[in-house]
């Protein structure tokens, strides 16, 4: 059982609670004990009074693609794009620290495993965010291999005492579109490896589908590129992630209003549209 | 229960009153919304004998133990690097399925056990998939009656990447000849032990090469047993573990 209360909402009980006790004043205080005071999935798992997210991957997750608007051509990302992208987004939508741990260009089997226990467990983190493995489709490496390198990273992760919060990957599209059926299909043991150690999903693979009908143009990408998001595509992460922390299914016809009372964020601003082929929605 | 609609709703229609009276009704209530959590059912928690999982394999999905002679899962989703507690076992002949969680086709090792209340059992889930492949075994843990002065511990190794492990525990200060010593080998269990009570230091370094890979600063109490759990891969991630087993 969950209790989501919308942040603006829990802000002001907040401050309302912080006038009775004369406590804290700290900024980055208030914005944890926001954080922390629902059951939602969002928490101070390590008891240092702070909620704070890492992130691990590559590009994506760096954020290539950072500062590129909707809707422009191009066939090739220019240089010096990023940082930014979700975690930054993803920062400001929750009020928690969100680190940037992508290393763009990044294989995660060849070499994300093992740069995982070092720079993971070298910061002090209650959650991290996992999102890779478009340079692996580069590779076409085996979906059995990538999963267990991804069983390994969660296990260490949590035997770390940290929770893993697995996203699955966009579906590359314009000239990246042959990469698709491997993304695809370690997507599908990102959804696997997320039920069997009962870990937080974000389904980015099924967000692109449900909002981009005709996802050869997706408004999420720069097209024909099609692998990196744009600043639409890195909002859309941003807020599918924000939506999996609060306990919110963005894919349900309510969701994106949901989350919008929940962060305070106007109405419409939601790119992420509910799924029409699982909720029925016409 | 869905708390969050209720309050929402009034939040929209009267804000200040609402944070007002959230206050109130947090400080009342939001306990009783809350709770849950936890997860990662593992053993009952309240057995002192039966069943319990050593998961030491860094590669490998939680598992599942079920019996022949129970009617439902008898371990529930043990992680790596995160014991199970014990879990009761009916008595008798059965056959105890290790497997990979939330896979009822998924069987891992069977074995058969013959089991009378009063045993303890750990099974050890060690190596990996990707170079030395997954192994099981069940272990009884027999625990001598007699610790005289001092505590019991003994090292299960479920660690890769080093063949033979040795392990000290010595009290603070103390000379190393003063410490008690095991050599385990990869996948195996010691005997327990006795050793000084108090604050010890229990350090497991690799043989072949002497590098120290992980030392843990216990606290030992007298006539109590213990184990000392090794997990994961070494020069990669170890997690050390001491587990009371009695």
């Amino acid at each position: 059982m969950q209790v989501i209360l919308p942040v603006t909402f829990r802000a002001s009980l907040l401050a309302l609670l912080l006038a009775f006790w004369g406590g804290c004043t700290s900024v980055v205080a208030q914005e944890s004990a926001v954080a922390q005071e629902n059951s939602s999935p969002l928490r101070d798992i390590n008891g240092d009074s702070a909620v704070n997210i890492a992130t691990f991957g590559d590009s994506l997750t760096f954020g290539i693609g950072e500062g590129i608007p909707e809707g422009v051509f191009l066939e090739s990302l220019p240089e010096g794009t990023g940082p930014g992208g979700y975690p930054k987004r993803l920062a400001t939508l929750l009020g928690v620290t969100v680190g940037n741990g992508g290393l763009p260009g990044e294989e995660f089997i060849a070499s994300g495993v093992e740069r995982f226990a070092t720079s993971v467990l070298s910061r002090t983190s209650d959650f991290v965010i996992f999102l890779e493995g478009s340079n692996d489709a580069v590779k076409r490496a085996d979906r059995g291999v990538y999963a267990r390198g991804l069983q390994k990273v969660i296990n260490v992760a949590r035997a770390d005492g940290r929770e893993m919060v697995l996203v699955t990957i966009p579906p590359p599209v314009g000239v990246h579109a042959a990469l698709a059926p491997f993304t695809s299909a370690f997507s599908t043991a990102v959804r696997e490896l997320a039920a069997t150690n009962d870990l937080l999903l974000a389904d980015a693979e099924r967000a692109w589908i449900s909002s981009c009908p005709d996802l050869e143009n997706c408004r999420f990408y720069s097209i024909p590129e099609g692998l990196h998001p744009n600043n639409v595509g890195y909002t859309a992460l941003a807020q599918l992630l924000a939506a999996t922390f609060l306990g919110i299914d963005i894919f349900s016809p309510a969701g994106a209003s949901e989350l919008e009372a929940a962060t305070g964020l106007a109405p419409g601003s939601v790119v992420i549209r509910p799924d029409v082929s699982v909720q029925g929605v016409s | 229960m869905s708390c969050s609609l209720s309050v929402r709703s009034f939040r929209q229609a009267n804000p200040i009153v609402a944070s007002v009276f959230a206050l109130f009704f947090s400080s009342v209530t939001l306990a009783g919304c809350g709770g849950g959590g936890g997860g990662g059912g593992s053993g009952d928690g309240a057995s002192t004998t039966g069943i319990r999982v050593l998961h030491g394999a860094i590669d490998a999905a939680p598992l599942d133990v079920s019996s022949s002679a129970a009617p439902s899962v008898v371990v529930q989703r043990t992680a790596f690097g995160m014991p199970s507690s014990y879990a009761a076992l009916p008595d008798g002949r059965q056959i105890v399925r290790v497997g990979r969680a939330k896979t009822p086709d998924s069987q891992i090792a069977n074995f058969n056990l013959t089991v009378d209340s009063s045993q303890r059992f750990s099974v050890l889930f060690f190596g990996d998939n990707a170079n030395f492949g997954l192994s099981a075994r069940v272990v009884e843990d027999l625990i001598p009656e007699e610790s005289g002065d001092g505590a019991l511990l003994r090292v299960i190794d479920g660690m890769t990447g080093a063949s033979e492990v040795s392990v000290v525990a010595t009290t603070s200060g103390a000379a190393r000849s003063n410490g008690q010593e095991y050599r385990v080998s990869f996948g195996g269990v010691s005997q327990y032990l006795q050793v000084p009570v108090g604050a010890l230091r229990v350090s497991a370094k690799r043989v072949a090469d002497g590098r120290i890979l992980r030392s843990v600063d216990v606290t030992l109490s007298a006539g109590s047993a213990y184990t000392f759990f090794l997990a994961g891969e070494a020069d990669y991630f170890v997690k050390a573990l001491l587990l009371t087993d009695r």
